[in-house]
């Protein structure tokens, strides 16, 4: 029998209202932490607006050397995901673990996903060991392989539906227009290096961190430190890598967002290679390459100029 | 050095291209369904050939044919599909 809804009913019936409501907020709200700028990039495509992506550690910050602060730790047990490089990126992980676990934390980690790639130490044969990292250490830097970005984009997806199966069509049909698009971008790199001769596709960069993309690409890599911006350049390597560039003729040298170019800039003086440009190597930056399609563009771009 | 044959072939009508870096590219004066190119390029490390066909968009699905040649022999036959403009690089291998 339909009548007036007396009062009380009424106050249950708009309690109710607001757990619906309050629930409905929640699972629209994924929160992902992030201590990688491109994952987290990759986290805004496939969750859209069911995920809300707190970035940890920020474009223009030296990822290598950060340390999260006692207001991460808080951010980060407040989420239901933590987002991470791997392969030794973040020195500190390990130590977060026992905090995620406590606070039920997932973790996802892109260097789980992606095919390893041995660090590669310039001038190995004359090497005077004066530099912290260790031969056979793994590059972290994987990004910059589009097939590993595809690799974690769907790892992605998968956790994000596992935390959120209300979500599951959202991200399934996100990750899949991100993925033909990260394919499209694939086509795009390919193209434009294709006008770049091959004798020209030698690399030189403060630190080891386009490992990925020269293996995919068929760049040789030569740099000034090893795969952590806290290697110190020793003088004979920096002197190895003089006679390497006057001896290759290479038209340019790069520098990075984050470093300080002092080094290239003295390498440039003695060797006549201009200064080709500044590439992202340690994750997005600002403007055009706040996004990892805009990123990989801006290096390929700046590459290619400078190269040709 | 040597001589590489490039023979585009198009399923229909559409603006051919080839280009290698660093030499002038080839290009069909309009729509054409095949393009003939030769270039000389290192033997030991031949350049990646950027390939396009600019088809009609209302054609549907197109198909772009890159054979690669040198002295007569095909070392290298791919084949591209889209709508529109269809693009690609083609890797040629080493000997
Ligand atoms: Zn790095």
């Amino acid at each position: 029998m339909g009548g007036p809804i007396s009062r009380p009913m009424n106050r249950v019936l708009i309690f109710f209202s607001f757990l619906t409501l309050g629930s409905f907020v929640q699972a629209g709200n994924l929160r992902v932490a992030s201590l990688s700028t491109v994952m987290a990039d990759l986290a805004r495509e496939v969750g859209g607006d069911r995920v809300e992506v707190i970035e940890i550690v920020k474009a223009g910050v030296d990822p290598h050397i950060y340390e999260p602060t006692p207001g991460d730790r808080k951010t980060i047990a407040k989420s239901q995901i933590l987002l991470a490089n791997g392969l030794g990126f973040e020195g500190y992980l390990n130590n977060l673990r026992p905090g995620l676990e406590k606070n039920g934390v997932r973790l996802v980690v892109g260097g789980d996903v992606v095919k390893p790639l041995q660090a590669v130490c310039s001038g190995e044969e004359a090497h005077d060991h004066s530099h912290s990292h260790s031969h056979g250490a793994t590059d972290p830097h994987w990004w910059h392989s589009i097939p590993n970005v595809q690799a974690v984009a769907t790892q992605i997806r998968d956790a994000f539906a596992k935390a959120d199966p209300e979500g599951i069509a959202t991200y399934e049909a996100n990750a899949k227009d991100l993925n033909a698009r990260l394919a499209a971008l694939s086509k795009w790199v390919r193209l434009q290096l294709a006008t770049l001769p091959k004798a020209n596709r030698i690399l030189v960069t403060s630190h080891e961190a386009l490992g990925y993309f020269a293996v995919d690409n068929g760049f040789e890599i030569f740099t000034v430190q090893g795969v952590s911006t806290t290697d110190q350049p020793s003088s004979q390597n920096v002197k190895r890598l003089i006679e390497e560039i006057k001896s290759r003729k290479v038209k340019a040298i790069f520098a990075e967002n984050i470093e300080n170019p002092k080094v290239l800039e003295q390498i440039t003086n003695e060797t006549g290679a201009k200064l080709g440009g500044v590439l992202y190597a340690d994750g997005l930056g600002s403007g055009p390459a706040a996004t990892y399609e805009g990123m990989m563009k801006t290096n390929v771009s700046v590459i290619v100029e400078a190269l040709k | 050095m040597a001589a590489y044959d490039i023979l585009l072939t198009a399923s229909a009508p559409a603006r051919l291209a080839v280009r290698v870096a660093n030499q002038p590219s080839a290009e069909s004066t309009g729509p054409a369904t095949s393009l003939s190119a030769s270039f000389t390029m290192n033997a030991a490390e031949p350049e990646d050939l950027a390939v396009f066909a600019n088809f009609d968009p209302a054609g549907g699905n197109c198909a772009l044919r890159v054979e690669v040649r040198v002295a007569g022999k095909t070392i290298s036959d791919s084949s591209f599909w889209g709508t529109g403009l269809v693009e690609d690089v083609v890797a040629i291998p080493n000997p």
